[in-house]
């Protein structure tokens, strides 16, 4: 079950590729992915090549994916290990989501940072106080990192 | 019931026959007892020198007893259509003849419109393997048939009123399919409890409540699932002795109609006429199991069955009064829980009953109920009063409401702010850990608390004392226990605050 949905997300993936998006296999081994974001033109986070790595539970789709970055990014959400707190790979997973919805909802979520259940509550508190200093510190990391 | 008498005729042969009647019937409906009679459909019925039409009940006709009727049949004017087959899987009565068999295929009255419906056999069958053919034994029957109406409705109608009469032939139609140019078959799905142990096809039939007699005349045809679980549809025995008026319907596996069998018939389970893709693994499959949500998101079986069991197991099922505890559309859709528990048998017995467990326990907490600590108990308790201290009427193992340990005097020991504990809690965090008061190993609970102490990665939810496994994620995990869903700390193990937010809200 779950390699023939890997499988077929894979071509999908292929055939139709998400904007900004882009991911496969690492090896031969269908369940451990590697997955690039880049970064929203509208953000601070733009200009950057993000990389992440996907790892698919035995019991996928039914179990959401393991997903990370391997970049290290300067989000409210991302914390320096990688991880990222997005519902949509937690409690609010579902069988009809795909890798190409999630790495989506992952590239909205760079634009667009949820301060209010952060896993980095030091940005989250310059995200809603200084913005400005958020964007300098993010554009920095992003130039420092990713480019 | 009273009769008329029917003067027919066509182009080969007339003759006259008698005709039970009910003087409340249409004359449409007359017609169908007429079709059902002959076999043939009456074209023209006339009546006192006119030709009546359908919607004319008897009785406004000043009808009576032994009036005449006369009616011209239908005749085969329309165009052949030959390319429908049907072919028949059975074995052969060994008090036919083995073959050069003539089959009259009569009409069945059914939902069968006498106006616009008229399909015949052929004539005669054959048996392709002469040669091998035995009396008894297995065969393969085609039929070519020709019809009035061309679309895939009517032949799935004829092809079941074809296996019908086969059995009237005295052929043991075991299987039946047939070869159209058009859409797929569509037919009821139901779950065979006593034999097949999985979604098969259904057939449904209807009996006389009374006395269980299949002669039953309705007086309206089902048009929708509440016709048919409901008491909705009244009709007549046509028994003898019995003067039933209550129908009951019911379902049969096609795989073994001859047996008494139950057969729970599942509504959410449809034909995939329209090749729509299933939203879990993306294929498109014959059969779908259709959520009732208004965009319809729909599952294959395999696919269904994986996620009922996931969410069994994790316990995740909701409890809803209106609708008990149930599993919605996969994609999360808003009042799109599966109303008929029956679809949830796929996932096989075991986890059924485990199913029943936990709705219950779920009832009962929701109820403001306990759930008896005692091992290889859980019994069910809602206590009529406040007392702390509750003996369950199961085993008589008396514990304390509060904290949910052996009964004692002064304050609990352990801290507990809610109610009793039930099994499998998700964290946001993720990982589960099901049934741990039923687990059946006969350890005592002091044992068990001991082992979990050793594992760091789980931990008892300050809320129900549920058992909660971490295995990623943040600090902040919210008990997924239908009545508990309280959102506390990993790390302080007490309700979520600001402060656990500042200060670790991770690692």
């Amino acid at each position: 079950m779950a390699l023939k949905r890997i499988t077929k997300e894979l071509q999908d993936l292929g055939r139709d590729p998400p904007a900004q998006c882009s991911a496969g296999p690492v090896g031969d081994d269908l369940f451990h992915w590697q997955a690039t974001i880049i970064g929203p033109n509208d953000s601070p986070y733009a200009g950057g090549v993000f990389f992440l790595t996907i790892h698919f539970p035995t019991d996928y789709p039914f179990k959401p994916p393991k997903i990370g970055f391997t970049t290290r990014i300067y989000h409210p959400n991302i914390n320096s290990n990688g991880s990222i707190c997005l519902d949509i790979l937690r409690s609010q997973w579902s069988p009809a989501l795909t890798i190409s919805k999630v790495l989506l909802s992952i590239c909205s979520l760079l634009g667009d940072p949820n301060p209010d259940d952060p896993l980095v509550p030091e940005i989250a508190r310059i995200y809603k106080t200084d913005r400005a200093r958020y964007n300098t510190l993010a554009k920095e990391w992003t130039k420092k990192y990713s480019t | 019931m009273p009769v008329i008498w029917l003067y027919y005729t066509n182009k080969e042969s007339g003759g006259r026959i008698p005709v039970m009647v009910e003087w409340d019937w249409n004359v449409f409906k007359l017609k169908q007892a007429i079709t059902s009679q002959l076999g043939r459909v009456p074209n023209k019925l006339i009546f006192l020198g006119k030709e009546i039409d359908n919607k004319t009940k008897l009785r406004d006709l000043h009808m009576i007893e032994f009036s005449t009727l006369y009616c011209v049949l239908a005749t085969n004017t329309m165009p052949r259509v030959n390319n429908t087959k049907l072919r028949v899987y059975g074995s052969l009565s060994p008090s036919l003849p083995s073959r050069g068999y003539d089959i009259q295929m009569p009409m069945s009255a059914g939902p069968l419109d006498p106006s616009g419906i008229h399909v015949e056999l052929e004539g005669e069958y054959y048996v392709p393997m002469t040669s091998h053919w035995d009396k008894g034994s297995e065969g393969v029957f085609d039929f070519s048939f020709r019809r009035y109406v061309a679309d895939s409705d009517t032949v799935s109608e004829v092809s079941e009123h074809i296996y019908e009469h086969l059995g009237e032939f005295s052929l043991h139609t075991s299987q039946i399919s047939y070869e159209t140019m058009k859409s797929k078959r569509r037919y009821f799905s139901v779950f065979c409890r006593d034999v097949c142990n999985t979604i098969t096809r259904g057939k449904l039939l209807v009996r006389c409540w009374n006395c269980k007699s299949n002669h039953f005349t309705l007086s309206c045809d089902p048009s929708c699932w509440n016709d048919v679980t409901g008491d909705v549809i009244t009709g007549s025995c046509v028994s003898c002795k019995c003067e039933g008026i209550r129908a009951e319907f019911y379902f049969n596996c096609i795989n073994h109609p001859q047996q008494e069998s139950i057969a729970t018939p599942l509504k959410q389970v449809k034909m995939n006429e329209r090749s729509v893709e299933c939203i879990i693994c993306a294929e498109s499959p014959d059969r779908l199991m259709v959520f009732e949500c208004t965009s319809l998101h729909a599952t294959c079986l395999p696919c269904f069955t994986e996620y009922v069991r996931v969410n069994l197991v994790s316990r995740l099922f909701r409890y809803e009064s209106s609708v008990g505890y149930s599993l919605g559309c996969p994609a999360g859709c808003p009042n799109s829980l599966i109303t008929d528990a029956e679809h949830f048998r796929v996932v096989g017995d075991e986890l059924y009953e485990r199913l029943h467990k936990f709705a219950a326990e779920e009832f009962v907490l929701a109820e403001g109920g306990v759930l008896c600590p005692a091992v290889g108990c859980g019994e069910g308790v809602i206590p009529g009063t406040k007392d702390r201290l509750i003996t369950c009427e199961a085993c008589c193992h008396m514990f304390c409401r509060k904290c949910m340990d052996r009964a004692h005097f002064g304050v609990c020991e352990r801290s507990l702010s809610v109610r009793g504990g039930v099994a499998g809690v998700n964290l946001k965090g993720s990982a589960i850990r099901s049934s741990w008061r039923f687990g059946g190993d006969g350890r005592d609970r002091s044992e068990e608390s001991q082992d979990w102490k050793e594992s760091s990665n789980i931990k008892s939810c300050p809320g129900c004392n549920a058992p909660v496994e971490r295995d990623g994620g943040c600090s902040h995990i919210t008990c997924s226990v239908g009545v508990c869903q309280l959102e506390w700390c990993w790390l302080c193990e007490k309700e979520w605050n600001l402060e656990c937010r500042e200060d670790h809200w991770f690692d």
